[in-house]
């Protein structure tokens, strides 16, 4: 190959990484990992009552916390509603079947505010609400599922889709690895696809 | 310069914007999405030089040839429509699953993982499909992803006919509207074996379910069904009859991620595509075959191939639909299975020792049948020889037949559990018997024929997952082949000379034809519940808890190793 091919080639390389890690810089240095909290009597929680995975509200403005070791780009709740006065009371009230949920997680003071959470619905039957939050780690999460007494849901899954930043050596090794990586793959490309042929 | 191949290149288009996508969107950047994504680019220039040197017969497009172009479009445009892709009509009940995947693939970041009460699940299924919709939808909503999949769907159907219209040199409909009619004979399987359910037949009814352990879907069924594996599968296969060896493996590489199961049925055709290719390769360089095979084999692309295979393969590998099938095996059916491959090496060693005997004896001569090179076979001209090969693999063939016929391979499932030899036999008569007398005569020199036919007698005794899924999927390019031949047939026939088969023939596609119509009456019949409920979806963790669909990220080669995870 001439010298000239390879300059070329290596500043191709450069740049495409270059521009590669630009664009993308917030999801290629990233491990992903999921916490799941399956059985949610082991947390702290105020008002609910826990028989295995079913939980009723005993208490007006019930709650339950979770907390998250790592740092949290998502929340996935998976509740099965059953049948409740208040998902009643919501119908004839509001005119919709729900259950008024929120998660609320605790800012850099540790306080909880309506600033710091993302209010949601429950609908009747089992479904997954994912929630879109980025929290640093070591975050305490509240969830508040209904007002009142008698709210009866099943809990199935409470999980935080959490992430970690590359170290500052995983990093290196990665932008190294991909230079020569798109290096190879344009050299051997140029070499077998375009200079062979023409 | 001649110019490009543009139905090829438009194929290989839309073949590979899937796997570009998915290499850029689910797997690690600088390990494997960046390097392969340009290796995969590199691939497709290639592709397309090649196409400008290839010979090909091209469609004789005359001036009327615009209104038949158009009707064509607007033909698939409706099959599409009814069938509920994009979800404008009522869809089959399989729709539910799809369009929450759909769903998933839209609202979740990739590559998607979810946390469950089991673990960290990761997506391992055929997603190949949505790949173009989904981000469409990313990027422009729901709604637009949706009508993204409909307009995608009409695209491949619409190359995958253009493959049939360029195999007979000129735009024809006849074949389009044969395509979307043509089926076995499940009315008369319903009469013969399930004859309650016959007098009590109500139009919209799915028939094709008539010999529970075994099915072949009609190609309407399919789109309405399985769309996602479908129309990749019959694209492809069209590819791979017209493609010379040095892309081979990248193409079926790409297969694997959009419709594995199909690849699978395709692989033996495939390598019957190779032969002939090798075949002519030495005729013209005077080369042996292993040399031509080699020569003609290794090339960028299909080392490419390899790479993407593995890719795919780590994907798959431990899908938990294949983790049930090989669950399912007792000792007493391995100890069997053991014993009846043994029988077969043996045989085996014995058919090959018989024919070294008679190597001086052996010269190969290769007989060009059609003047476009497309079918070649080779002959021994030693009769005794020829004869003792031909037995000794009819006698493999059967036994293996008996024995995955009676035990399924690899073990049977709650679906397949009453399989015999007998309910086997008929099955393949009603489903494909009269299509095998109409076209063996005519095709029976041609090996790729051969070869899908014997994928049609082995589909059905393999088991993968809970149900017969692998009997209804790897069955597609065995299918579209016989297809092909069938219109061979049908173009060549003269109606008024050959009126009795004529007459048969008619006949039996008109009695096949019941199932298709069943397939559009039910979704015209069950319009008012699609108006009052909308669009059918599962539930995510059905996805999420079903075999199908996903894998345990902690054991998976792709999440562990290669995802962006």
């Amino acid at each position: 190959m001439k010298k000239v091919n390879c300059v070329w080639i290596i500043f191709a390389s450069m740049l495409i990484s270059v521009v590669t890690l630009v664009t993308f810089k917030e999801q290629i240095f990233k491990h992903r990992d999921q916490i799941i909290y399956s059985d949610w009597s082991q947390c702290d929680s105020n008002g609910y009552d826990f028989k295995e995975n079913e939980v009723i509200s005993v208490a007006g403005d019930p709650c339950i916390f979770f907390f998250s070791s790592q740092n949290v780009e998502q929340v996935e709740v998976d509740v099965q509603l059953i049948s409740n006065s208040e998902l009643i009371w919501n119908k004839e009230f509001y005119g919709e079947e729900v259950i008024y949920a929120e998660l609320f997680w605790a800012n850099e003071q540790g306080e909880m505010t309506a600033e710091n959470s993302i209010p949601f619905k429950l609908q009747p039957g089992r479904h997954s609400y994912l929630l879109d939050i980025d929290c640093p780690a070591n975050t305490m999460f509240r969830l508040d599922i209904g007002d009142g007494v008698d709210v009866n849901f099943k809990a199935h899954s409470f999980v935080f889709n959490t992430y970690e930043a590359y170290t500052d050596k995983e990093k290196r090794i990665a932008v190294v690895l991909m230079f020569f990586l798109v290096f190879i793959s344009i050299t051997l490309g140029y070499r077998f696809c375009i200079k062979k042929d023409s | 310069m001649k110019k490009a191949d543009h139905l090829k290149v438009l194929s290989y288009i839309y073949i590979f914007s899937p796997v570009i996508i998915f290499l850029l969107g689910w797997t690690k950047l600088y390990l494997v999405g960046l390097p392969l994504t340009i290796s995969v680019l590199f691939c497709l220039v290639r592709m397309y030089k090649r196409t400008q040197s290839e010979f090909r017969i091209n469609i004789v497009f005359a001036k009327k040839d615009w209104i038949k172009l158009v009707a064509i479009i607007v033909i698939i445009g409706l099959w599409v429509y009814i069938s509920g892709v994009g979800g404008y009509v009522w869809q089959n009940n399989d729709h539910k699953w799809r369009n929450e995947l759909f769903n998933i693939l839209v609202t979740y970041k990739w590559p998607v993982v979810k946390g469950t009460v089991a673990g960290s699940k990761g997506i391992s299924y055929y997603i190949g499909f949505w790949m173009v919709p989904t981000l469409i939808g990313k990027i422009y909503g729901i709604s637009a992803g949706y009508f993204a999949q409909y307009i995608w769907a009409v695209i491949g159907i619409a190359l995958a006919y253009a493959f049939m219209c360029r195999r007979e040199n000129k735009v024809l409909i006849w074949p389009l509207v044969l395509f979307i009619f043509i089926s076995g004979l499940d009315i008369v399987g319903m009469l013969l074996f399930d004859f309650k359910s016959f007098t009590h037949l109500e139009l919209g009814t799915h028939i094709e379910r008539w010999m529970q352990g075994y099915q072949f879907s009609s190609f309407t069924t399919q789109l309405f069904w399985v769309f996602n594996q479908a129309i990749y599968g019959w694209l492809i296969t069209l590819l791979i009859i017209e493609e010379k060896n040095h892309d081979m493996v990248i193409l079926m590489a790409a297969g694997i991620f959009l419709a594995p199961l199909p690849m699978v049925g395709l692989f033996p055709i495939t390598l019957c595509v190779i032969w002939n290719n090798v075949q002519k390769l030495r005729s013209e360089k005077n080369i042996g075959f292993i040399r031509g095979l080699f020569t003609s084999l290794i090339t960028y692309e299909n080392i490419i191939g390899v790479l993407l295979t593995i890719v795919f393969g780590a994907l798959f590998l431990s899908n938990n639909a294949i983790g049930f099938s090989f669950g399912t095996i007792t000792s007493e059916n391995a100890l069997k299975f053991i014993v009846i491959l043994a029988i077969l090496v043996v045989c085996s060693v014995a058919v090959l020792a018989y024919l070294k005997r008679f190597k001086h004896n052996f010269s190969l001569r290769i007989k060009e049948h059609l003047s476009n090179n497309r079918v070649i076979s080779s002959i021994y001209n030693n009769k005794q020889v020829r004869m003792v090969f031909k037995v000794g693999m009819c006698v493999l063939l059967a036994m293996i037949l008996f024995y995955g016929s009676n035990h399924s391979i690899p073990a049977n499932n709650e679906m397949t559990a009453g399989n015999n030899v007998y309910r086997y036999l008929l099955f393949l008569l009603i489903e494909i018997g009269a299509y095998v007398i109409f076209t063996y005569k005519s095709s029976r020199n041609n090996n790729q024929y051969i070869c899908a036919l014997i994928m049609l007698l082995f589909c059905p005794i393999v088991v993968i997952g809970a149900g017969t899924d692998f009997c209804m999927r790897a069955c597609i390019p065995a299918q579209v082949v016989l297809f092909l031949a069938l219109v061979d047939v049908l173009k060549g026939i003269d109606f008024k000379q050959k009126r009795v088969p004529a007459i048969i023939m008619s006949i039996v596609i008109l009695l096949g034809s019941v199932t298709t119509i069943n397939e559009f009456a039910r979704t015209i019949i069950n319009y008012p519940e699609y108006k009052e409920y909308g669009r059918i979806e599962a539930r995510k963790e059905q996805i999420f808890e079903s075999l199908n669909f996903n894998t345990d990220v902690e054991s998976n080669l792709f999440y562990k190793y290669m995802a962006n995870y």
